[in-house]
């Protein structure tokens, strides 16, 4: 077990420095650099200004440079926010976006269970099909649709939360984005836990463990729920995902000064230094999410040995 | 004598019996689990109307997707109101551009876009997928390698770093999407490759010396179609979605082109005053993912061999 987390870190270094090489070597290649000028700068200017950020250094010396700097939490000077450091940038935004995510991820995982749990255990009811046609809206919702609809109705018809902002989390502030952003993962999250408890439930010994004239909430927690998880659990990698893609536009829809704000002005500023930032936190988080949920396998079904 | 014409005639009889009961193709299978889903085949219907509507729509409304209705700028949120009378059938947006050709017009890139992304992916994950199941052994963990470090990268982050270096072209940015989301299927078509592979008829096509390339053509590819398909349908969507995404951001198409994310993002910042905006893009484009995904799920139920 120990063995295979470190050679899974082991693994993530060159990955995250292949990532680091595409997008440093895009940036790079890319026409226009950060200084272009509608008037050319005297040389000695440009000279200087080009020692300082090491542009006159060949380009493996520039990555390695970045590189060193990233690993002492450095990520550069921001283009465009000159008087900030990407650094600066992160360390600001963050909280917010990771109050955000982890909200909605507490909210959605035991949501969409319960609700694709009491799906399954009711199958083909009415109250089934309801549920289920209500997820299906909710996977085919997009936020960016969901968001204003929800602000049309709470904050300008019935008055009720704010419009945006973030007013240091307030939590009243904070409803209306968790919930934009959680209501496609309970809908996805409940649509797989449907299907996986309906083929538990299915089993022999599940057929077995009724005949013995088990309850049906002893029946759930003790034999059916655990091989439930494991699609869930698989899920959890896209939806952790799909919470950070989908904050991009919680935190621009609702000026809530998060992360994705950040990246996205930064993509329209061409501010690289910013972009690439993020872009690498965004791929450490994923490998090791990824790596937490290949761990969470062997918790839930002893039988998968890694 | 007659017993004789009596068994031909009976023989006949059976022959033609026999012809009646003529073995079904997995397709045929298929399709007739697929025309039994209600929800599947209304949503090809919903479909097939949009995108008639799309195809031919633009040319039903006096006004092009660009053109400027003076009349109405000078007070767009109160003259610009949806009504049959006027000629703007879903109104027009503050500049007085007519929003139903505006919609028609980005629903065709939109579906486009969605198609070619889908087709990308299918066509890069199919060959990986089959080539790595196929062939095996050391050409298949390094293939399998290679698709690990790709997946642990943060995809949309790529792509819009990528657009930030490389401007806005939709339809590049739609291959770059492609070619970075075949891993699924690459996935997918690999394993049912390798069980396929091991199969009796792939045994015996071996011995009879079919040349590799042929099996792989004539006996897997298939066989993994169906497989394919399903993904792929569910895969159409995603793209549009995206694409959505990337344009409500403003990263996406650029004016004067337009597309569904687009006119969502226009109609999001217009909700206390217009709010039809926002009502029409967005109805087209969650109808559009509805079916295309109850497409897909019909699709999975029909052609999915768990079933069988």
């Amino acid at each position: 077990m120990l063995l295979y987390v470190l050679r899974r870190l082991l693994i993530a270094v060159p990955t995250l420095l292949f990532i680091a090489l595409v997008s440093f070597w895009l940036m790079h290649i890319a026409p226009g650099g950060p200084f272009d000028m509608e008037r050319p700068m005297p040389e000695v200017v440009k000279a200087n200004i080009e020692a300082k950020y090491h542009l006159n250094e060949p380009f493996l010396t520039q990555f390695f440079i970045y590189v060193r700097d990233f690993l002492q939490g450095d990520l550069g000077p921001s283009f465009v926010y000159q008087d900030f450091t990407v650094t600066q940038l992160v360390a600001q935004s963050w909280p917010v976006s990771a109050t955000l995510g982890v909200l909605s991820f507490c909210i959605s995982v035991p949501l969409g269970m319960l609700l694709g749990t009491v799906a399954a255990l009711n199958r083909n009811s009415r109250l089934d099909y309801f549920l289920m046609s209500l997820s299906m809206t909710g996977v085919v919702i997009p936020a960016f649709v969901l968001a204003p609809v929800l602000v049309t109705i709470f904050s300008i018809q019935l008055g009720w939360l704010p419009a945006g902002g973030w007013e240091g989390g307030k939590p009243i502030f904070l409803i209306l984005p968790v919930l934009s952003l959680a209501i496609g993962s309970i809908a996805s999250i409940a649509r797989v836990m449907r299907g996986a408890m309906i083929e538990t439930l299915n089993q022999p010994y599940i057929r077995t463990a009724r005949a013995k004239g088990l309850s049906t909430s002893y029946l759930l927690f003790h034999h059916a729920l655990r091989p439930s998880l494991i699609p869930v659990v698989a899920m959890l990698g896209p939806a952790f995902v799909a919470v950070v893609t989908g904050s991009v536009i919680i935190d621009i829809f609702f000026g809530t000064g998060g992360m994705g704000q950040h990246f996205v002005s930064g993509a329209l500023n061409r501010d690289y230094g910013l972009v690439m930032g993020i872009t690498l936190i965004v791929a450490s988080l994923t490998i090791f999410f990824n790596l937490v949920v290949d761990l969470l396998y062997t918790i839930i079904d002893p039988r998968i040995r890694i | 004598m007659s017993s004789k014409t009596n068994a031909r005639k009976l023989s006949e009889q059976m022959a033609s019996s026999l012809e009646a009961v003529e073995g079904r193709s997995l397709w045929q299978d298929a399709w007739a689990r697929f025309r039994k889903n209600r929800a599947a085949m209304t949503s090809v219907c919903v479909l097939l109307v949009i995108v008639v509507c799309i195809l031919i729509g633009p040319s039903l409304s006096p006004f092009g997707h660009d053109d400027i209705d003076w009349n109405v700028v000078s007070d767009p949120y109160e003259l610009g109101k949806p009504s049959l009378t006027s000629g703007h059938y879903f109104g027009t947006d503050d500049l007085g551009q007519d929003l139903y050709a505006r919609t028609m017009k980005g629903g065709r890139l939109s579906i486009m876009v969605g198609f070619m992304g889908a087709l990308v992916a299918v066509v890069i994950g199919t060959v990986w997928g089959s080539i790595s199941g196929y062939v095996g052994g050391v050409v298949d963990s390094v293939m399998m390698r290679i698709i690990e470090v790709l997946d642990s990268i943060p995809f949309m982050f790529m792509v819009i770093l990528f657009v930030t270096l490389f401007g806005n072209n939709i339809y590049l940015i739609f291959i770059v999407i492609g070619m970075v989301s075949w891993l699924g299927i690459a996935r997918v078509v690999r394993g049912v490759t390798f069980s396929i592979k091991k199969r009796e008829f792939v045994e015996a096509a071996r011995s009879i010396g079919v040349s590799r390339l042929t099996i792989v053509r004539r006996h897997v590819l298939p066989n993994v179609l169906g497989i394919v398909m399903v993904y792929s349908s569910l895969m159409v969507p995603g793209f549009i979605l995206f694409e959505s995404f990337l344009s409500f951001l403003g990263l996406g198409v650029q004016p004067p082109d337009t597309s569904w994310g687009i006119l969502i993002a226009e109609g999001a910042k217009t909700i206390d005053v217009a709010l039809w905006l926002l009502l029409f893009p967005s109805a087209f484009l969650v109808a559009t993912l509805f079916c295309f995904n109850f497409i897909g799920d019909g699709l999975r139920d029909a052609l999915d061999p768990k079933d069988r």
